[in-house]
């Protein structure tokens, strides 16, 4: 009755489908990278220049991406944003990561009461709802990049700690990591030396994650008017500024989305792309 | 499963006690204080007062222990704003976001347990390939821009469905309000659901019983819903608690996006007004909420399997 495909023989064309949307995603986080990068060489207008006769144009050859309410060009905005946006992602996830590995490899190793302190910790940290947590702090500290970067990391860190601190206690009875103690090694030199490279796969797939979820967190704080001030281009503003031309200027809230979907839909990619290569088993 | 009931419940009140504590703290580290949004013309000595009438010249841990004590009285504090008890406020405001939350949960449930265990049988089909690319697109699409998009789309371009609110009384107009808020909020949480259940159909179907079972001569469907489909169903239950904070995130912006007066839009409203006992609160109360709610799917997932419950007891 039920064709049931199992095994190898549906597996090739899959694994082609993934390898092409995996290429995919680089390249267009390369693209995008690169036109945030060469935003001011490559774009006539500057991401401020207005031209107020050409208020909210719908899209055309001359602004791809249609104007805004001061009619200046949204993909030069767009581009100029993404150097922002992708900049707090960046900072962001390296606070996440640096915090969230550090507490998972120390729990991890350690084990005990300090296992169960840092756990207890993660655990209350994650059962405060996130979404107001960020607009508590993002309505505080979110107008400056290096604070919001802060906000976004300080409330992004659990799940790198979860995940490196199953990896270190994981670890922790390989025979490596005891010859390192029985040599006397110091517990700040096991961990970075022996126990940090053997957890770095479950760290940089974690780190990808957590830049995909930080973008959009800047996002929606952007969005809702918690995130960097104008005229501070970043893709959450852009969406803050749509919000008042849903009916009369559309676009001005679709592209700016529509390139922080791609870029989060790529990183998401990415992510699946290194887990599988680093860990075979889990390829499905 | 007492004695597992047991030390679940005094886990979670002891997370309980740790929230409240960090929201205490968390609301006291404010830049500013209660006063940053006020005016400035206001004299020192009506300043002193307020001071006083709000407790804060007291020592902090009398100032927790206050609240603490409300809180267990069931006195949430009263908003700066507008003068009314915060208890009222949620009350009025809580079925709002239980309704957005109850209709996208069921629907996304029957969703995704249908469209994942599809997948699963028809493994390496077109249907695969794409109920598995939706997932992909659902899990990276940031939910406030669907929402967005949505109100473009369905309100402003074709005029279908209203851009926002919820109108009380008439409950035609209710469920044209409801539709687009409940379905990005489904578009949103549906992906996570195929996931976990088409991975977990592929495990019970690499197992020994489908196989046995069809050797048995039991009828085909009977196979797929009793000997796959059900036991493939408990990964989604353990995953039902870890995820109910994740559906209150979504809930919570997608109310914000359209205009939909539940416990999301409540905070939203109260962080833009600086109404801090407000803040406190809620952020406490819904904690509390997903605490419970993760409790509760623990209990039933320790009821469907033993394996749980007896774990760590020796």
């Amino acid at each position: 009755m039920t064709a049931i495909t199992g095994g190898e023989p549906a597996r090739r064309p899959r694994r082609r489908l993934q390898r092409g949307s995996f290429w995919t995603a680089l390249a267009l986080l390369a693209v995008l990278s690169a036109g945030a990068l060469l935003a001011p060489l490559v774009l006539p207008d500057s991401r401020d220049t207005m031209h107020f006769e050409l208020k909210r144009q719908a899209p055309s050859w001359q602004h791809p991406f249609g104007t805004d309410m001061l009619g200046r060009d949204t993909l030069a905005r767009v581009l100029y944003g993404g150097r922002i946006s992708l900049v707090v992602a960046l900072l962001s996830t390296l606070i996440a990561v640096t915090v969230g590995t550090g507490l998972g490899l120390w729990a991890g190793y350690r084990g005990g009461r300090t296992d169960t302190c840092v756990s207890a910790l993660v655990n209350t940290a994650l059962a405060l709802p996130a979404f107001f947590v960020l607009l508590l702090l993002g309505s505080w500290f979110g107008g400056r990049i290096a604070s919001l970067c802060i906000v976004i990391g300080l409330t992004n860190w659990m799940p790198v700690a979860r995940l490196v601190r199953t990896a270190a206690w994981s670890l922790r009875e390989r025979p490596f990591v005891d010859a390192a103690r029985a040599l006397g090694y110091s517990t700040p030199r096991i961990l970075l030396r022996h126990v940090l490279p053997s957890a770095s796969a479950p760290i940089v797939v974690a780190a990808v994650l957590a830049a995909a979820q930080a973008l959009g967190i800047e996002a929606a704080l952007g969005y809702l008017g918690f995130g960097l001030q104008p005229p501070t281009p970043s893709w959450g503003g852009l969406l803050h500024d749509a919000q008042g031309h849903v009916f009369d200027a559309p676009w001005m809230a679709v592209f700016p989305g529509l390139v922080l979907f791609l870029v989060i839909l790529s990183f998401h990619r990415v992510a699946d792309e290194v887990r599988d290569a680093l860990d075979p088993r889990l390829g499905v | 499963m007492t004695a597992y009931f047991c030390r679940r419940l005094l886990g979670s009140l002891l997370l309980l006690l740790a929230v409240s504590i960090l929201c205490f703290l968390l609301l006291r580290a404010a830049p500013g204080g209660p006063f940053s949004g006020a005016d400035p013309r206001i004299r020192a000595a009506d300043r002193a007062r307020t001071v006083q009438a709000l407790g804060l010249d007291r020592p902090l841990h009398t100032q927790y222990l206050t609240w603490l004590g409300g809180i267990l009285t069931g006195d949430l504090g009263t908003s700066l704003v507008t003068g009314e008890p915060v208890a009222a406020m949620i009350g009025a405001r809580l079925p709002a976001t239980l309704e957005l939350m109850g209709v996208a949960l069921v629907v996304s449930l029957g969703l995704g347990i249908s469209l994942g265990a599809l997948a699963a049988l028809r493994r390496g089909s077109w249907q695969d390939h794409a109920i598995t690319a939706f997932s992909a697109l659902g899990l990276s699409v940031p939910v406030f821009w669907l929402g967005v998009l949505a109100i473009i789309v369905f309100a402003a371009q074709l005029g279908w469905l209203p851009a926002g609110g919820r109108p009380p009384g008439n409950w035609a107009a209710h469920a044209r309000h409801l539709v687009l808020p409940a379905t990005v909020l489904t578009i949103a949480q549906t992906p996570v659901w195929i996931r976990t259940l088409r991975a977990s159909v592929l495990d019970t179907l690499a197992e020994d019983w489908p196989r046995a079972a069809r050797a048995r001569g039991v009828a085909e469907w009977r196979v797929l819903s009793r000997h796959v489909l059900r036991p493939s169903l408990g990964a989604l239950v353990t995953l039902l608690g870890l995820q109910l904070p994740v559906l209150f995130t979504g809930a919570a912006i997608t109310e914000t996006v359209f205009a939909w007066p539940g416990i999301g839009r409540l905070f939203f409203e109260a962080t833009e007004r600086f109404d801090y006992p407000r803040l406190q609160s809620l952020l406490f109360v819904a904690a509390a909420l997903v605490i419970a709610g993760n409790l509760a799917a623990d209990l039933v997932n320790a009821r469907l399997d033993p394996r749980i419950r007896l774990r760590g007891v020796r």
